[in-house]
Parts: structure tokens; sequence; C-alpha cells
């Protein structure tokens, strides 16, 4: 009965409606961004970069989605795993929810707890969703508001970077202090992408300067089996 | 430093992403209940009240917060393309890197309607990419998974977000590449730095509670700043380097 429900046709076909309605969303703000950017005076050239550089970093990442995809599929089978990982919250989020919803249900997972897995899976995401709804205009003019149209942005500039700042606040503590593995990853790609700085400002290679982060990314990640073999316990 | 303050107005591309962005939200909201909904009408499967409660309550109570606080805490750094960026998912580990390194490729400012325009199209790119790897993970499910789950590649993805911050603390000691610049910006982290670290050594301030913390820091950092800058220790100068687009684009 359950499998019949998780593995239906039936919810297939609803999750890549709702995929195709994600994929025509991103393409309504990818068209409208670029015609802006185009507006605003930047070459064809110089968005091209912009964009191969966020296409090759993406990659490795989605990788990681997709073995998050690997663990929910021996719950909730493939159809409710591709749509929850394709839509708000991360994967982190979605295997935590999972979880705590199975295990909030406290018994074998049937049909009705599965659709009340896929219920309490989407209404824990509201936040992320109405959050924006509300304050996403107000926080953004809000901020913008403190200087008006003045020439200079002053205090704004100063205000909207304290966000970043506060947000590095808490991270940076949180992984120097959690474990020293994350630590050393933390600190292996801070140098590398010095280096790959370095090495591109010296060379004038465009192309690195483009995927450094994406190399950092993966470099980082491959250090941690170093360092995870070096601090076993951490 | 002007002092001209007008009313200010929302560029046509901020205007019209907030409107469609909203509208959106709501309505792929409304489409993620009717999934269950449907399944629960069609396989007749609806739970009962207690049950639905029951496995709503745990993830609802600790999860809807977080969403909330993160929502308040990365807005104002995703600009106008918050919304997509939160309706794909993925801010930290995904969205947030993907738009923080295209402002600094395209050298624009964060916040500016350039900022916005330029964190929107990476961002859709990186979301509609995403898509697409997930979908091919699903129709390569079978020859995929033993090479994704071999425990050297299972290792490496758990250290993401730390590759990621190594080169955002890179950033962070770096000027910026926009039309402005902010001089002094470590003097203005210094102090919540130093709480971030009391707190997490004190184990008050954990992983899965980073949104709440970064809300409840923020006004630290913004009062921290705002002395500074009032005593010119945090000051906003032109950039010596940048060169507008345009005048790239003539080049």
């Amino acid at each position: 009965m359950y499998e019949g429900v998780a593995n239906s046709a039936l919810l297939y076909i609803l999750v890549i409606i709702g995929l195709v309605g994600i994929l025509a969303f991103s393409f309504a703000f990818f068209r409208k961004s670029y015609k802006r950017c185009r507006e605003f005076g930047m070459s064809k050239e110089a968005l091209m970069r912009v964009i191969r550089s966020s296409l090759i970093f993406t990659i490795v990442p989605s990788l990681a989605i997709v073995i998050g995809l690997f663990t929910l599929t021996a719950v909730f089978d493939i159809p409710w795993p591709w749509w929850r990982l394709s839509v708000v919250g991360s994967v982190g989020y979605e295997l935590m929810a999972g979880q705590s919803a199975v295990e909030a249900a406290g018994r074998a997972v049937t049909g009705d707890v599965f659709v009340a897995l896929m219920l309490a899976m989407t209404l824990g995401t509201a936040g992320w969703i109405f959050g924006p709804v509300i304050v996403g205009k107000k926080l953004g003019s809000g901020i913008k508001k403190v200087d008006g149209e003045s020439t200079n942005p002053g205090w704004s500039m100063v205000l909207n970077s304290t966000f970043w700042t506060t947000m590095m606040c808490v991270f940076i503590p949180l992984l120097v202090f959690g474990s020293p593995v994350e630590a050393a990853v933390l600190f292996t790609s801070c140098v590398i992408s010095l280096v790959l700085g370095i090495i591109a400002g010296k060379t004038k290679w465009r192309w690195l300067s483009e995927c450094n982060l994406a190399f950092t990314l993966i470099l980082g990640m491959l250090s941690s089996l170093l360092w995870t073999r070096i601090f076993p316990a951490g | 430093m002007s002092k001209d303050k007008k009313a200010y107005t929302l560029d046509p591309f901020q205007e019209w992403s907030h409107r469609f962005g909203r509208i959106c939200m709501i309505l792929f909201f409304l489409y993620m209940l009717a999934i269950p909904l449907i399944m629960g009408a069609v396989y007749h499967a609806f739970p009962s009240a207690s049950l639905l409660l029951t496995a709503c309550s745990g993830v609802c109570v600790l999860f809807i917060p977080v969403g909330i606080a993160e929502t308040i805490s990365y807005t104002p750094i995703l600009g106008s393309s918050t919304y997509l960026g939160f309706l794909t998912g993925n801010i930290m580990n995904l969205k947030m890197p993907c738009a923080k390194n295209a402002m600094n490729l395209a050298e624009v400012d964060q916040g500016t309607p350039e900022g916005d325009a330029v964190a929107a199209m990476a961002i859709s790119a990186s979301s509609m990419l995403t898509v697409i790897i997930i979908a091919l993970g699903v129709l390569l499910i079978v020859p995929l998974q033993p090479i994704l789950t071999i425990p050297a590649v299972q290792t490496a993805t758990n250290y993401v977000v730390p590759a990621l911050f190594g080169t955002f603390l890179l950033g962070f000691f770096s000027k910026e590449r926009g039309e402005y610049q902010i001089h002094g910006k470590l003097k203005g982290a210094a102090i919540p730095f130093i709480l971030g670290c009391v707190l997490t050594i004190m184990n008050i301030m954990v992983s899965s509670l980073q949104g709440v913390f970064i809300l409840l820091l923020l006004p630290v950092t913004i009062l921290c700043n705002w002395l500074m800058f009032k005593k010119k220790w945090v000051t906003v100068e032109k950039n010596p380097d940048y060169v507008p687009m345009f005048q790239k684009n003539a080049k």
C-alpha cells in the first residue's frame, strides 16, 4: 500500500509538473535579470563569464544533493525525495525533517503515514516560503532607504555589509571550534583560494578566476580525506 | 559625503522580482501542499488528525522558526533574488556562494540594482542546473549509486560548507571590488566575532540553529558598526580602481 503511493505514476507526474514550474520560474528570473544586466551596460562576454562560473560551481554541491537523494530514497522511494530536494530547504533539512517525522509517527510507514510525512515535510518549510513573502521587499528597500538616492551610499553600505559580517561571525566560530576536520578544511580552502587567486593574477588566466570557487570547493572537500585520517575523531 | 536624501524608488527589475516572486512563492506552496492532499484523496490514504498532528508538530516547531530567522538573516544579502533562492533551496551550500561569487566576478556591490540583477542571474542559472542534475541523478540512480556512495565521496561531501567558507573568509579580508569600499570592517566585526567564539565554546551556539544566532548577533554587529561609523573608524570610500561596466564594455 505504502509503496504503491510512494512510487506511483501519479506522484511522478505531480513531481514532474512541479519541476517544470520551478524551471519556468527560474528561467523567467534568468531572462529578466540577464536583460537588466545588459541594460546596465554589461557586455555579453562578461555575463557569459558570470554564468559559466556559476554553472561550474553548481556541479559539486548538486552532486552532494544527489547523494542526499540516495539516502532519502531508502525511506521515501524516488519521486518524493526528488521533489523535496529540488524545492525549498536543503539536503540537511530534508534528512532531518524526514527522520524526525518518521520517528514522530512512531509506526511502520503505511499509505496514511506516508501522506502525513509528506504534509509534515511541506508544512515545515512554511518559514522559508512566507518569510520572504512577508519581509522580502521591506528588508531590501528598508536598507536602501537609509541613504535615499544619495550619490555616496555611506551608512547603508556599511549596514548592508553587517548581514554578511554577522554570518561570518556565526559560521567561522562554529567551524573552527566545531571539529578539527572542519577547521582544517576551512583553512585549507582559504589557502587554496588565495594561491589560485595569486596564480590567476600573475598569469592573467581569466578562466582560473572564474573557476576559483569551484576548484577551491573541490580541493577543500578532497582535503577532508587527509584531515579525517589525521583527526579520526573529528 | 552627500546628504541629499530623497525617497528611494526600486529599480524596475527589483520591483518586478518582488511582485513576481511573492505571487509565485504562494502558488508554489499551495502546489506543494496539493501534492500530498491529491495523493491522500486518490489512494484513500488521508491521515487521521492525531497522526497528522504527531508527524507535523516536531518538524514545524523546530523548522518554521529556523526558516523565518534564515529569511531575515539572508534576504539583505540575496536582495530581490531571495524568492528564487528560498524557493529552490540550498541557500548556504549553493545559492549564497553563487550570488557572492557572481557579484565579485562582475565587480558590483551587494544591495545595489546591479548587484541584485547579477545575483539573480547567477542563482537562476544555478537553480536550473541543480534541477537538471537531480533529475539526471534520478534517471541514473542505478549506475550512480555505487559510485556516489563510496565512503571517500560521502566523507568529502560532508565538508561542502567549511570548504566554501574558506573562500568567504579570504574574501572577507579583501577589499570590495565594486564602486565603493568599506574601510575598517574588521574592526566592526571584532566584538560580534568574539561573542560568536564565546557562545560556540560554551556550546550555546550550535550549527542547527545558525539562522537564529545570526538574527540574535545582528543587532550587536549593527550597533558596533554604527558606533564605529559615527567615530569614523569604519568608513566608505570610492574604489579608485573601479571602472563602470559600460566603460569596460566600450574598451
